[in-house]
């Protein structure tokens, strides 16, 4: 602006038909001498002969060079692409950012120097210019916060999208128009448009990222799973209803039978002969090792079991086969029981397990109750307490009668309340029993929420306004002030000189010696309150 | 574009979706992820009262915790998880819900169905947060040697697992952004070419995931070679984040003090996100001098809310200390924390005469000055008095910028350093770079000269912006090239485009660079943002190297294929200086 060559710049720059294709072709001239130049070439040279020491000013560069860069641009395009090289003003438009130029019309174009011609024939001009800004003599750019008076130095460019004036700055982002001036990516026309209309194109700030849902392609496949699952288990079901069935008649007609020791051994060849009726035995000579836990079988060390449920042999290992009761209300610990591989198991005691897994419950959900219980009372009442709290702090004087004051006191109480509640939550957390080091975890991390909540939401309860005192109370006041205090004040003091200490415990227990000197001093200090606004009598 | 809220994001989506008491579970690589983005106490305000890694065995039943369960797509974890639905006498989730980072293969799908007996998953969902945000607009995969390889067999073949892994890693990215991009590598690199094409192919592969919003010009994701510029990881950096990675060592937005001297008990490993550090945020990109003064003010604010607390004069002013008091306890340990680190690096550079060292090295890498500046350096190296690794780098960067000079003297440089004490092992690391970066790697470059790498200074605009300073002229090959590529003018024939063309402007850029970006280069490209602000550029790499961990990927590199010399230095990073190598922790999350 100090410069007073740009007094003479070119006064047409300001003009309303500055962008027009009119005012383009123009010649060049000087923008120092105004002498006329055919030529870019030839405007260099006289820069440099007739005015080298002259430019000593970025700023006359810069704002000379944008008004000859259009008008070389329509006029002289081959040209100006050949020259621009030589000229050290265009450095200078690249170190801060300006030299806008739009893109040729075409996407894609084909290699090597087709974007310029492309360029003249898509012009922007079939892009409305109906809702555009009308010029005047005082004009400012219209972005938030910049409000430049628009001139020759600044710039001045209608936004294509939004029609509204700019500065160069605000204005150098380009969109693809369609011809009623609306977001157009596939056909439209690159026109220049404002900051505002640029950044708050749709999907612009979009930070949420894609993803995609296998949840059905996982449920269709569970189900199928589940589905030959639940085949397999009725079938063993069904195998397992028909042994006890056997059994139980079994042990109906043999009740004579019993306690013969010489009928034993007939009696495991019965039930052989009994569990074999239901599944066919798997061949044992076919098989040499488990097929659970591929051991190798042997005469004696690893015995051959059969699965009475799917008749495979497996060995006797408690994680391969184990003996289950086979009937479902026997209450005897003696009754009849049958072999069952793992794998059988598994699907028949699957229904039963389910069922009895989330019944069981655990001991910190209802812990975890309460806090959700505590926390969403707090949330929804510390907001409103925090507004009273602002209405009174307005006030030169709050009476006790005063209704806000009522109010907040009773929101108050409530707050407090609750905020004891979550306190003796987070003690009863941490002498939570547990053996489970995972518990332990958890059970820690929850007393952590509560800490840190507590720290973060209590505050604002020791806000209350003063009763009849004016707020806020003179500096004087640690003696005159307060020569009686409500039993509500005092019990302020009181909780304030507890968190206090609590800081400064903590203060002292992470070694934060300075911290801690601070918090003591004003322990010090309410104490002395505390002493003087309480002092009976 | 943001990759950190871009992650964010997802987790948050993660977490949300499903109320009440969490657990979540994570493998060690999406733990890092998750790290980056989100504390302890931001994950606890969302109800997650257990973090756990997927793999872990010793965890019992805790069936009232509703699970997310968030990994990649590996072997490793999707057989962890196949465990964990499989085994009832573990924990059996109440509630499942499997996230996973990129996309879940068919077959592991059956897998978990298959085992998923007891119906506790209600949910199978690909999040692509599939690789660790520094900054907004920096990003990496924590890849690097000797873990992860870029090369086999020689230096134009990909590691094939490595290769995936930033396969994954890119197309991730891209999805989280949500951008379809153009792509375009630079041309000398055989790998930057390899990945570029893999890419296209996969994206093509991928058909409607890609398909967005169509934006006015496409994306450009530009594929960049590290060992096209080996100049800018040797350079000693002076903003505060590039000098902690340097002179310290930055892992997963941490860095370890414990070696310091007098360092306090909580001080011994600290944070450094900008995220969670409006400080940092505020001062990342600071030079050492402005840092200096920024910290005092920061001292002083911290002292002024510091006294008022302590001449409390009135229950009023109680009251404001009282409320102030989480605000103030953050800043106290914020200020200890800075404080701590800026104190560090100006004892590291005082002690190491760094100023002299930054001095010559920017003369090397932009100068053409060799008689002058051969006479510093022979100096230079023999004194002992300065660290031997930046002995070493200046060495290197003499030797990377006369290598095809007739006066190279980097053999006499060679046997000062010898016989000043420096071990024989680091000074293979001299050949070892030449190798993995000389002029005979940088092919492309011929298309100007040999000195295109170095003399990028800013000198041709010095005049108008006033006198540079010593310590930064020097600017990254990427920053040229991306500015080319901003004004729509970067050349086909260095920079080609693996598919497709466009001659627009682009609007949004994704620089990647395959061994390693730096973060003097993250410095660059937001420089380069606020520069051009109706251009949007993310960079990311396979890892964010400072000058150590560059050096030993090289020598890990040539040592792959080089034979059994270079396997004896396959370590030479410097094990006992290394300050960010080998210190990789179990991963946990928060402060
Ligand atoms: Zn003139
Ligand atoms: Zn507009
Ligand atoms: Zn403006
Ligand atoms: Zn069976
Ligand atoms: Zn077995």
């Amino acid at each position: 602006m100090s410069s007073p060559r740009l007094q003479r710049l070119p006064r047409d720059a300001g003009s309303p038909s500055a962008d027009s294709p009119l005012y383009m072709a123009e010649g060049l001239s000087c923008p120092v001498c105004e002498e006329e130049m055919t030529n870019l070439g030839q405007l260099n040279r006289h820069l440099d002969d007739a005015h080298q020491t002259e430019f000593d000013t970025k700023d006359a560069l810069v704002s000379w060079f944008r008004t000859a860069q259009r008008k070389v641009a329509a006029t002289a395009a081959p040209l100006g692409r050949a020259a621009t090289g030589t000229i050290t003003a265009l450095r200078v438009e690249s170190v801060i950012g300006g030299g806008f130029e739009l893109n040729p019309g075409a996407d894609v174009a084909s290699p090597a120097g087709a974007g310029a011609p492309q360029a003249a024939l898509v012009s922007d001009a079939t892009v409305t210019r109906a809702h555009w800004q009308k010029d005047g003599a005082n004009d400012r750019c219209s972005t938030e916060g910049c409000g430049k008076y628009l001139s020759i130095r600044t710039g001045r460019h209608h936004c294509r999208k939004c029609g509204l004036l700019h500065c160069d700055t605000h204005s150098s982002y380009q969109m693809r128009l369609s011809p009623s001036a609306l977001p157009d990516p596939v056909a439209g026309i690159w026109c220049r448009v404002c900051q505002k209309c640029y950044k708050e194109r749709e999907g612009y700030r979009d930070t949420i990222g894609v993803s995609r849902n296998k949840t059905n392609v996982f449920l269709r496949m569970r189900k199928n799973r589940i589905d030959t699952l639940l085949l397999e288990s009725n079938k063993l079901e069904k195998r397992l209803e028909k042994l006890s069935a056997l059994y139980a008649e079994e042990e109906a007609n043999g009740q004579s039978a019993t306690g013969s020791p010489m009928l034993y051994g007939s009696a495991a060849a019965k039930s052989r002969r009994l569990e074999q009726s239901v599944v066919k035995w798997e061949d044992d000579t076919h098989v040499s090792a488990c097929p659970l836990c591929t051991k190798q079988f042997g005469a004696f060390t690893n015995r051959r079991h059969h699965c009475r449920l799917c008749g495979r042999v497996v060995c006797g290992t408690n994680t391969c086969s184990s003996m289950v009761g086979l009937l479902v209300d026997d209450t005897r610990s003696n009754g009849p029981q049958i072999r069952v591989c793992a794998d059988c198991k598994r699907v028949v005691t699957r229904r039963a397990e389910k069922y009895h897994d989330t019944a069981s419950s655990n001991s910190i959900i209802p812990i975890y109750r309460s806090l959700v219980k505590y926390k969403s009372s707090v949330d929804e009442l510390l907001p409103k307490f925090n507004g009273l709290l602002m209405t009174m702090s307005n006030r030169a004087v709050v009476e006790y009668e005063d209704s806000d004051y009522q109010l907040a006191s009773r929101y108050r109480k409530s707050l407090m309340e609750w905020f004891s509640e979550l306190d003796k939550l987070g003690k009863r957390i941490k002498l939570h029993p547990t053996s489970s080091k995972t518990t332990t975890r958890v059970l820690n991390a929850l007393h952590l929420s509560i800490i840190t909540y507590l720290q973060t939401h209590m505050f604002t309860l020791q806000l209350m306004p003063k009763v009849g005192a004016p707020a806020p109370p003179p500096k004087d006041s640690a003696t005159s002030a307060f020569p009686t205090m409500d039993p509500a004040q005092l019990a302020v003091l009181q909780e304030q000189r507890k968190l206090v200490q609590g800081f400064l415990d903590d203060a002292l227990r992470r070694r934060r010696f300075e911290d801690a000197a601070a918090l003591r001093e004003s322990l010090d200090e309410l104490d002395r309150e505390i002493k003087l606004g309480g002092a009976p009598g | 574009m943001d990759v950190t809220k871009a992650v964010q994001n997802y987790l948050n989506k993660m977490i949300t979706e499903v109320t009440g008491m969490k657990v979540l579970l994570m493998d060690a690589e999406t733990t890092s992820i998750i790290s980056m983005v989100m504390t302890q106490t931001q994950l606890l305000q969302r109800e997650v009262y257990l973090i756990d890694r997927v793999d872990n065995t010793q965890r019992e039943k805790m069936r009232h915790l509703k699970c997310i369960c968030f990994v990649r797509p590996t072997g490793e974890s999707v057989q962890a998880l196949v465990e964990e639905l499989r085994d009832p006498r573990l924990v059996l989730l109440y509630r499942d819900l499997a996230d996973f980072s990129n996309t879940l293969k068919k077959s592991d799908i059956e897998r978990l169905a298959e085992v998923d007996e007891n119906e506790v998953v209600r949910e199978i969902q690909e999040y692509y947060a599939d690789f660790l945000s520094i900054n907004p607009e920096l990003f990496h995969l924590n890849v690097s040697a000797p873990s992860h390889p870029l090369f086999v067999e020689n230096l134009s073949t990909w590691d094939t697992r490595t290769f995936s892994r930033v396969t994954e890693g890119i197309l991730a990215m891209l999805l989280a952004l949500k951008k379809k991009p153009l792509i375009r590598y630079e041309k000398s690199s055989a790998l930057a070419r390899k990945l570029a094409s893999e890419l296209s192919y996969q994206i093509q592969q991928e058909g409607p995931l890609f398909d967005f919003r169509r934006p006015d010009t496409a994306p450009i994701l530009l594929i960049m070679d590290r060992r096209n510029d080996p100049v800018t990881p040797l350079l000693l950096q002076w903003t505060y984040q590039a000098m902690v990675h340097e002179l310290i060592g930055i892992t997963n937005g941490r860095v370890d003090l414990s070696g310091l001297p007098d360092v306090r008990p909580e001080m011994r490993e600290v944070v450094l996100n900008p995220e969670q550090d409006s400080f940092y945020r505020k001062s990342m990109y600071l030079n050492m001098g402005d840092l200096g003064s920024n910290i005092k003010s920061y001292v002083d604010e911290y002292q002024t809310k510091h006294k008022s607390s302590a001449q409390v004069e009135s229950i009023t002013d109680m009251k404001k200390f009282v409320e102030d008091y989480p605000e103030f306890r953050k800043l106290s340990g914020n200020v200890t924390k800075h404080v701590t680190l800026v104190g560090e690096l100006s004892r590291q550079v005082g002690r190491g005469h760094l100023m002299e060292v930054g001095e010559l090295e920017q003369s090397l890498a932009v100068n053409d000055n060799h008689t002058q500046d051969l006479k510093t350096l022979r100096a230079m190296v023999e004194r002992t008095d300065i660290p031997e690794d930046a002995r070493i780098r200046l060495t290197l960067l003499y030797a990377l910028r006369y290598e095809k000079s007739p006066q190279n003297a980097t053999p006499q440089l060679l046997d000062i350093l010898a016989r000043s004490g420096v071990s024989d092992k680091k000074i293979a690391l001299v050949g070892h770079v030449l190798q993995y970066a000389g002029a005979d790697q940088r092919l492309g470059e011929d298309l100007f000269s040999n000195n295109n790498v170095f003399s990028r200074t800013k000198n041709a605009f010095k005049g108008l912006q006033g006198v540079e300073n010593v310590y930064t002229q020097h600017v990254p090959h990427l920053v040229e090239t991306l500015q080319e590529c901003i004004k729509g003018k970067l050349r086909d024939q260095l920079y080609p485009f693996i598919e497709g063309a466009s001659r627009d402007k682009p609007q949004d850029i994704i620089v990647f660079m395959i061994g390693g970006a730096t973060y003097a280069e993250a410095h660059e490209i937001n420089k380069l943002n606020a520069q051009h602000p109706a251009v949007r550029i993310v960079l990311g790499g396979t890892s964010v190297h400072n000058s150590q961990s560059f050096l030993k990927e090289a020598a890990e590199s040539v040592g792959r294929w080089g034979g059994a010399s270079g396997k004896n230095n396959s370590n030479t990073g410097g094990k006992e200086n290394d300050p960010q190598a080998e210190r990789v922790k179990s991963n946990r999350i928060g402060a």
